[in-house]
């Protein structure tokens, strides 16, 4: 009886969710940008189902073209249709994205959370090895990890996973340590409550808006590496339809053919905008010190 | 007489304030070797200025802080050097409501949640629908509706978030519950309603109250016994009549000098103590007090005063009271009598 009461009322009460919910509503660029996304990651489902051309077909009567009503988006050397290895390399790069962003989150937060609230030794020996790690640039990191186990799109996910922890560690101790301090986590302590559901049902909830922030700015920039890498040479291998490959392929026709790199370029580009807008755009929606 | 529920024995609290390789170590003297009881069904009222280390006091014997030294004794058990798993049995009986109700509740669970976790953590609900029920009528013992149990803290005022945070001490039926100024947050007329509250729920359940507060009229009004702390130490301890009709310590006679009589044309000798609180990183050597104490004596600089019986459940700290000592006894009825003159004189 009462919790059908209970229940009913459930409906009109401003929960912390639907607060965010109305604030991210406000933000018209990320609306745009996570439209966008949402696009981008149907289009990875269905890629090879609607893509006009195989993504290996050769066509040595048209190679080289540039757009037409044919070919959208032009001709490779080979003759293969642009259009169609692109929105079939979407799949790819979102995956490499979204793959190695999570090992990183993962990885991260569970790293921040134990540093933060045990401190001492611990932290220290977790803070210090994000040390080493932030001091390399991001894309020289990866290029030594690969280095070490080899070219390909599995150890490209690895190397971008191991460079993007360090951020999540430390923006999850910082979180950590403000939350630590607050007497309803000592309240938790007085009912008894033991480390891990302080740890998870407590504290980790404070972090977690800027957890998905950086979750969704790490897999724009994730991306840009994953296909840097391949552009160099270090993640996916010819003829993999990867966008850094493509780009790659089209620098050698650049002067002639403009269509083989601006493509590739503008789908890398318009990807990575599109998270880090998003990522603005729930930063905006996730702090509580901005209200309407 | 009751038996006792908490015996506390020594209890020293040091927080260190540096601690560099080289340097010496340097402690802040929060609690500095406590003694006190608390019997069954009593309310045992501290009061001391800011600074004085109640609230550490109240920590440590709910083992928030790990106390540096001395015995806890609850209900025969001490629990002084008890691990985290131990602990949580022994919190089943003794409970904390805090100071700040706007800090105390996690601003992300709702009010069902923050109620049901100490149920879920004890293992006291067999199903979801029996945390429901118990949840609910949690909420209708603190005087709050059942809809509530959805909210969240933030739609509540400060007097509601203290029930709330009553009713999830409460959760776990506790004997002991140690209320770390429980309404020097909240206004003056909602103080009175969660006062009214606790003295309700202490018939009802018969509960044990470790009452601390600034606020002399409040401890007053709910405690059968009082404990006044100056600078991490008891000076005086005593039923309530005896402390508000007959103080013998110095320093609670001054502050109870300083509490408001409401009525313009009462005529009122206070008791201006000057200074401020010393520094519990050094603190004074012999009695505390004898910086800001009127009546101080040499022994007073060289000696802490021991436990002194001057009536009946009446204790005093003080030099003052050693009967044993003619002298300084003299000394004192001599400087008593100073006192009053000079404070005629001005």
């Amino acid at each position: 009886m009462a919790k059908e009461k209970v229940l009913n009322e459930r409906t009109d009460i401003n929960t912390p969710f639907k607060d965010f919910v109305r604030k991210f509503k406000k933000q018209k660029t990320a609306l745009v940008a996570m439209c966008f996304i949402i696009f981008l990651v149907i289009l990875s489902f269905i890629s090879y189902q609607i893509a006009p051309y195989g993504i290996n077909e050769y066509d040595y009567m048209a190679i080289l073209q540039g757009p037409s009503a044919a070919h959208w988006f032009g001709t490779d050397e080979f003759g293969r249709d642009l259009f169609s290895r692109i929105i079939c390399g979407t799949r790819i790069s979102l995956s490499v994205g979204l793959f190695s962003v999570s090992i990183a989150a993962i990885c991260g937060t569970i790293l921040g959370l134990l540093g933060g609230y045990y401190g001492g030794l611990l932290d220290s020996a977790i803070m210090r090895v994000c040390d080493v790690l932030f001091a390399f640039p991001g894309i020289i990191l990866a290029i030594a990890i690969i280095a070490i186990l080899g070219s390909g799109m599995t150890n490209v996910v690895i190397a971008v996973a191991v460079f993007s922890t360090p951020t999540f560690a430390r923006l999850v101790r910082s979180t950590t340590l403000a939350t630590k301090g607050n007497v309803f986590v000592q309240a938790a302590r007085n009912i008894g409550a033991s480390d891990a559901r302080i740890l998870f049902r407590h504290i980790l909830p404070s972090a977690v808006p800027n957890i998905i922030v950086q979750y969704t700015m790490s897999i724009g920039t994730s991306i840009l590496t994953a296909s840097s890498l391949s552009f160099l040479g270090m993640g996916a291998q010819p003829p993999t339809p990867e966008w850094g490959l493509l780009l790659s392929n089209g620098r050698t026709y650049m002067m002639t053919s403009w269509h083989t790199t601006l493509f590739p370029g503008l789908a890398i580009f318009l990807t990575v905008l599109a998270f880090n807008l998003l990522g603005d755009g729930l930063r905006d929606a996730l702090d509580p010190k901005l209200t309407d | 007489m009751a038996e006792d529920l908490l015996k506390v024995e020594g209890l020293k609290q040091y927080y260190p304030v540096s601690g560099g390789l080289l340097e010496k170590k340097i402690f802040v003297k929060a609690v500095d070797g406590v003694d006190f009881e608390v019997k069954k069904g009593e309310v045992f009222g501290i009061v001391g200025e800011s600074g004085c280390g109640k609230s550490t006091l109240g920590k440590s014997i709910c083992k928030l802080i790990e106390p540096t030294d001395g015995k806890i004794i609850i209900d025969g058990e001490e629990i002084q050097s008890y691990d985290r798993k131990q602990m949580r049995k022994v919190r089943k009986k003794v409970q904390m409501v805090f100071q700040d109700p706007y800090a105390s509740l996690n601003p992300r669970m709702s009010i069902h949640d923050i109620l049901a976790e100490p149920l879920i953590i004890h293992g006291l609900c067999k199903d979801k629908k029996e945390i429901d029920e118990t949840v609910i009528r949690l909420l209708r013992e603190v005087g709050m509706d059942d809809y509530h149990a959805n909210r969240y803290p933030h739609e509540f005022s400060g007097g509601q978030r203290q029930r709330i945070g009553i009713a999830r001490a409460l959760a776990v039926r506790p004997e002991l519950i140690v209320a770390d100024e429980p309404v020097s947050a909240l206004d003056v007329s909602i103080q009175s309603q969660v006062l009214n509250l606790m003295s309700k729920l202490k018939k009802d359940y018969n509960f044990t109250y470790i009452f601390i507060a600034h606020d002399l009229s409040v401890v007053e009004h709910i405690s059968d016994r009082i404990g006044v702390m100056y600078l991490g130490n008891f000076v005086e301890e005593a039923s309530k009549e005896n402390l508000y009709k007959n103080p013998m310590h110095p320093y609670t006679q001054a502050l109870l000098s300083a509490v408001p009589i409401p009525n313009p044309h009462a005529k009122k000798e206070r008791i201006i103590l000057e200074g401020n609180i010393p520094s519990a990183i050094n603190p004074p050597s012999g009695c505390k007090f004898h910086t800001r104490c009127p009546k101080c004596m040499e022994i007073c600089k060289r000696e802490a005063p021991k436990k002194y019986q001057v009536g009946d459940d009446h204790f005093v700290y003080c030099h003052l009271y050693d009967k044993e000592n003619p002298e300084v006894n003299g000394t004192a009825a001599k400087k008593t009598e100073e006192t009053k003159a000079e404070a005629q004189e001005a």
